[in-house]
């Protein structure tokens, strides 16, 4: 039987969904209402996982749907990625940077019609994939852009200092000051500044033209996923 | 609450700076530090504005010297290189002011002002005492202004007190105490001595002076966003209540009418939906209202709603502009304008029974261009029923604002709406 996943922290609303899936397309649905919660059932085995519907907001939490989608993609590549969410402007960047980095095949709205809703996980079922949702299709661009892979990530930390630089912007809480970073990241203030100076081009790349470091950490938490692996081997690195 | 006085101890030294640190960063100049798009501010306005006024009493100052006493030699250059000087030291004030500001590299920016005002602080020196005097709390103050700006963009708690400690425990004043030396061996004693005594007690008086004024602009600062703080909040809290109001009076209502209609009966469940269908429609236009009211909105955040709505009413959405498209950030105003046209050519449709829709977006920097392609027959602009929405855009649009053209199947409506620039450039800083 076909397995669905979904990750969205509206429970009542995630399990009527759910429901309305079993029903019309005759799929096992299992459900999580928390990121962390997709590593957890793949973890408990059980049949592959055919299609992964995640949201990406969830209140409360600091991170995005990003991570659990980045997390079913390295566990379950075979996978079929497809978001859920309201597309307001709140997930707008977070939204391209899943759509960019990762092989989601569609993107649901979730105020469209419920036949709509379920006409596209049956057109990713049967043909692998199916057309964005077309109140969300504004907020995506028309190509991926083919440089901007998780693996360009990489060139955003090219060594020790860089990784320090990211991981105080991510551990930096309330204002975001030079001063405050350094203090974080253990570095001159003027180090910091010549170290973001030396990753505006990498980061032009990724929408960003010459940030601060507030849109820098904002960035930085919304591709968690793919920038804190290449912090920690950096560091790691660098201690051994 | 015995680590609370340890906690705090602990959190005063995480916030003093590294002495090396903090005196090489506020001397090489708030323009090294600071982003050369950020907004200028009133702080930053005021703050620039006393400082060119400093700077110009310096140089006033020097000039009046310059004109009614006879000089020579070294002391008829002195008043020129405090002249320069003042000068050099007013371009990155005046720089701000005007909205041109240029990164600066931290070692050239600071070897230029540290060699920039120890001549200026000599050449004083050369003058008579209360001429030196005069000039010295002006510069002093221009220095505040300018280690204030330059301490706030780096993060720097400012203390004078805590300062002028720094200053005299520092690397920076242990280097000039060496050269002092230095230029007294050179020098001998006595001319040595008539020489580096002024020019060090001057600098001692600067930054007690300057740190004292920093001091006085960062209380100003904080009663400045302390002000604004209290406006921001006044005006969320006046938005929340406009809010609740409207939750309590538009939407409780819409959601006790569905009820009422559910318990007397008679009512189906398609007609149920449709009244939630509008509600969620209702509540997606209240949602753009606010981000009009914020002052600019992305075109593609306009066009949502209406998009959703005519889905909901079953028409296929056959095409759709891409973020490539309608990214473009607008003012409130053409925002308005946008979602108006939008609104009026998609109700128009689905009233003419269209059951396909398409949107396309261009913008160049003299328009944004809007058409609304549908299946709905066709129609004639010119018997568009006066007082309706599609003849008051029409008026509002003004000749050549709205183009009706047959596609066969319907019409082809096409809006142009011209842009304002300044007010485009703003929205998207406010973006």
């Amino acid at each position: 039987m076909t397995r669905v996943l979904m990750i969205d922290d509206a429970t009542a609303l995630t399990e009527l969904f759910a429901q309305a899936i079993a029903d019309d397309l005759g799929c096992d649905v299992v459900t999580g209402n928390h990121p962390d919660d997709a590593a957890r059932i793949l973890a408990d085995g059980g049949a592959a996982i055919d299609v992964a519907l995640v949201d990406l907001s969830f209140p409360g939490y600091e991170g995005y749907g990003i991570e659990a989608l980045a997390e079913i993609d390295d566990t379950s590549p075979d996978t079929r990625l497809v978001i859920i969410t309201h597309g307001d402007q709140w997930v707008a960047e977070v939204l391209r940077d899943a759509w960019e980095l990762l092989p989601v095949v569609t993107v649901i709205s979730k105020s469209a019609p419920l036949d709509l809703q379920l006409a596209t996980i049956r057109g990713v079922l049967d043909e692998g994939t199916a057309p964005i949702d077309p109140a969300i299709r504004p907020l995506l661009p028309a190509e991926r852009n083919p440089a901007r892979t998780p693996e360009s990530f990489r060139r955003l930390v090219p060594h020790a200092g860089h990784a320090k630089l990211w991981a105080a912007l991510l551990a930096t809480a309330g204002e975001v000051t030079l001063h405050s970073v350094a203090s974080t990241a253990e570095l001159k203030p003027n180090t910091i500044k010549n170290y973001r100076d030396a990753l505006y081009p990498e980061l032009e790349l990724h929408g960003l033209v010459r940030p601060n470091l507030a849109q820098m950490r904002s960035f930085a938490f919304r591709c968690r996923p793919f920038l804190q692996p290449h912090i920690d081997c950096a560091l790691g690195r660098s201690q051994s | 609450m015995a680590t609370r006085p340890i906690e705090a101890a602990e959190a005063l030294r995480q916030q003093r700076p590294r002495k090396i640190d903090f005196w090489i960063a506020v001397a090489a100049g708030e323009h090294v530090w600071a982003d050369p798009d950020k907004e200028v501010g009133i702080v930053d306005r005021v703050v620039t504005v006393t400082e060119i006024a400093s700077l110009a009493v310096v140089v006033t100052i020097a000039v009046v010297r310059l004109a009614t006493t006879p000089l020579d030699g070294l002391a008829l250059v002195a008043p020129w290189v405090v002249i320069v000087g003042a000068a050099l030291l007013a371009v990155r004030p005046l720089r701000v002011r005007l909205d041109r500001r240029r990164a600066g590299r931290l070692w050239s920016s600071f070897a230029l002002r540290v060699t920039v005002v120890i001549a200026i602080l000599a050449s004083m020196a050369t003058a008579p005492v209360v001429v030196a005097l005069m000039s010295l709390w002006p510069f002093a103050f221009a220095l505040g202004a300018e280690a204030a700006a330059c301490a706030w963009e780096v993060g720097f708690k400012i203390w004078p007190g805590q300062w002028c400690r720094t200053f005299v425990t520092s690397a920076f004043h242990f280097g000039i105490v060496v050269a002092s030396v230095v230029a007294l061996f050179v020098l001998g004693w006595q001319r040595g001595f008539e020489v580096i005594a002024p020019v060090y007690l001057g600098g001692a008086l600067v930054v007690i002076l300057g740190s004292f004024f920093a001091g006085v602009l960062d209380r100003f600062r904080r009663t400045v966003l302390h002000h604004e703080q209290a406006v921001v909040a006044e005006a969320a809290s006046d938005a929340h209540r406009r809010s609740a109001h409207w939750l309590h009076d538009d939407v409780s209502s819409a959601l006790k009418l569905t009820e009422l209609q559910i318990r007397r009966g008679g009512v189906s469940l398609e007609s149920i939906a449709d009244s939630l269908a509008e509600l969620d429609h209702r509540i997606r236009l209240r949602q753009l209202d606010e981000l009009y009211m914020s002052g600019s909105v992305r075109l593609a955040e306009v066009l949502q709603p209406f998009v959703r709505n005519a889905q909901s009413q079953g028409v296929a959405i056959c095409d759709v502009p891409t973020f490539d498209d309608v990214s473009v950030v607008v003012d409130e105003r053409l925002g308005r304008t946008f979602g108006r046209a939008v609104s009026v050519l998609t109700s128009n449709a689905l009233l003419a029974g269209a059951t396909e829709l398409g949107f396309k977006v261009t913008s160049s920097p003299e328009a944004i261009t809007l058409q609304v392609i549908d299946n709905a027959g066709g129609f004639d602009l010119s018997e568009a029923p006066a007082g309706r929405g599609l003849w008051q855009l029409k008026l509002d649009l003004g000749a050549g604002g709205i183009e009706v053209a047959p596609n066969g199947a319907g019409s082809t409506v096409t809006v142009t709406m011209p842009r304002d620039h300044e007010r485009d450039s703003w929205a998207s800083e406010v973006v």
